[in-house]
């Protein structure tokens, strides 16, 4: 079938993704730009009192899953319409060479780029704060237990997104939105389920609580952690990789 | 070149639009594809590029089967489609992005179009007219190089003289290794082009022929009265007397109105068929 694969070839189709990507995920990038500077502000009463504060590693997660989630959604956007199909399914690069492409700008470059954007933010927010409210946040650790969970959970769920752009595509807004929801409970329920839920009120911060049981927790009993990550494999990670590759499927498969 | 063998294609079961199709296209021709609204003309551009996959039965081109896509095959075919959606990017742009994929692409023959057409390569294509757009895309089909060019209405949106420019680019463009393939209700735009007719009607081909063939057995005239029933196959009344779709009993060399052979064919497709020597009829 057509997965052959050519690097040259692969280079140009990235590139060509590049270029023609969606602008949608970039306005949000930049418009909750304001909205993340007046969480800092607000965050930082509260950590000038406390001495700490989760505050700016919580946001950077729901920037990267707001902005991540929504530009893969959008990935796709561009076999929507009759005219940008055609054109890309007439591309002469291979179905792989294609999904491969988007599948970079997805899974890498835009996380990396909102990364970036946010520390940006951040970093200006500690010029700022320092001179108005004589407190500057300290620096957040990027190679903690933390992010790992964070990226766990975000990538997890990027297939979810993947699936309800194409159901928003097809179905409609309000539909699509029905179905990512749904779709979105279900993983987070499986979640829960497998941690044995969470809790708010934790000397750790939730996100840690959340996953800690199959992953930093060292006390419950050995066959019980197996049978928890067996869960993890079956109910969170099969389904999201299944999900993953369907999207090569959809790319393969699509007609007009 | 192309060859569709026993080809069906539905979009919802046991509604065929195409019905156990065959054809055979070789390089070197214009192929114009004739038929009524909805009939399945770019369904069949469709299932030639691959953008559709047929129910049943084979399509191959050059040996290889559009359905699977592969870049080799892509490289070799471009379709220009009746709707299109073009980036907000300037022409010279569009060029530098889509070029590289397409190994026989002719900057030359670029430029010289998008002169010919009168667009200017720096205008982003955002600020042009449907017209404009649609010769953009005929300019990159035209110097993309492909074996095969799939042309859906390309003369939609066009004024005449762009129409006339058109014909005279591709008409420059098709050598022994292309064929160029032609779905059109404006058949007089591109009659000059065309030098093999496919007509389809009720999911079949009623009539594949070359114009050669079909000039050898009938031709047109306007009479001021009806000629015999022996020689006459359809005629309409026109302003001072009939336009006629007659037998060629005596070889007369003459254009030949494709538009009336058409109207021919769909309100007496025996009459006219009997007086065909056809490659293929239902």
């Amino acid at each position: 079938m057509n997965n052959t694969f050519d690097f040259r070839r692969f280079v140009q189709v990235l590139r060509l993704s590049w270029q023609n990507q969606p602008i949608l995920p970039y306005v949000v990038l930049v418009g909750l730009i304001p909205l993340l500077l007046f969480f800092f502000v607000i965050d930082a009463f509260g950590a000038y009192v406390n001495l700490q504060s989760d505050g700016p590693f919580l946001m950077f997660n729901e920037y990267l899953f707001i902005c991540g989630w929504l530009y893969a959604g959008v990935a796709y956007s561009e076999l929507v319409k009759l005219g940008s199909a055609t054109r890309y399914l007439m591309l002469p690069a291979s179905a792989l060479e294609k999904w491969l492409a988007k599948s970079v700008l997805v899974w890498v470059v835009f996380p990396v780029i909102t990364w970036l954007t946010f520390n940006l933010v951040f970093e200006f927010f500690g010029l700022i704060s320092l001179r108005w409210f004589a407190f500057k946040y300290r620096p957040i650790n990027w190679v903690s237990a933390d992010l790992g969970i964070s990226l766990f959970t975000f990538y997890m769920a990027l297939p979810a997104a993947y699936a309800s752009g194409v159901a928003w595509k097809r179905l409609g807004i309000l539909k699509g939105l029905v179905f990512f929801v749904v779709l979105f409970i279900v993983l987070f329920q499986l979640i829960l389920i497998g941690t044995g839920g969470f809790s708010f009120v934790s000397e750790k911060s939730s996100l840690i609580e959340q996953v800690s049981l199959s992953y930093n927790n060292d006390e419950i009993d050995a066959d019980i952690q197996i049978m928890v990550r067996y869960f993890w494999l079956i109910g969170i990670l099969v389904p999201s990789f299944l999900l993953f590759v369907s999207s090569y499927f959809f790319t393969r498969e699509r007609t007009l | 070149m192309i060859v569709v063998q026993e080809m069906s294609f539905s979009y919802r079961r046991n509604k065929p639009v195409l019905d156990q199709i065959n054809l055979q296209m070789e390089a070197g021709g214009v192929y114009g594809v004739l038929g009524a609204n909805g009939v399945g003309k770019t369904t069949l551009l469709h299932l030639l590029g691959g953008l559709l996959f047929p129910s049943s039965g084979n399509i191959t081109a050059d040996g290889m089967k559009p359905m699977l896509r592969q870049p080799a095959f892509l490289e070799q075919v471009y379709y220009v489609p009746v709707e299109f959606d073009l980036p907000r990017i300037t022409v010279q742009a569009y060029q530098q992005r889509y070029a590289p994929f397409y190994r026989q692409f002719s900057f030359t023959t670029w430029a010289h179009a998008l002169e010919t057409f009168g667009i200017d390569a720096h205008v982003s294509l955002a600020h042009l007219s449907f017209g404009q757009k649609k010769k953009v895309i005929l300019s990159f089909a035209i110097a993309s190089g492909c074996r095969i060019l799939l042309f859906d209405e390309p003369t939609d949106g066009l004024d005449i003289p762009s129409k006339d420019s058109f014909r005279r680019l591709l008409s420059a463009r098709i050598d022994e290794q292309r064929l160029a393939i032609i779905t059109t209700h404006h058949v007089l735009d591109v009659a000059m082009l065309l030098d093999h007719l496919v007509v389809l009607k009720d999911q079949h081909v009623l009539m594949q022929s070359s114009i050669e063939q079909l000039t050898a057995r009938v031709r047109t005239a306007t009479t001021t009265q009806l000629p015999g029933a022996d020689e006459l196959l359809y005629s309409e009344r026109v302003p001072g007397g009939y336009h006629c779709l007659l037998r060629n009993m005596q070889g007369q060399e003459g254009p030949l109105d494709l538009e009336l052979l058409f109207k021919a064919l769909q309100s007496h497709p025996e009459i006219v068929q009997n007086s065909l020597t056809h490659e293929q009829h239902i």
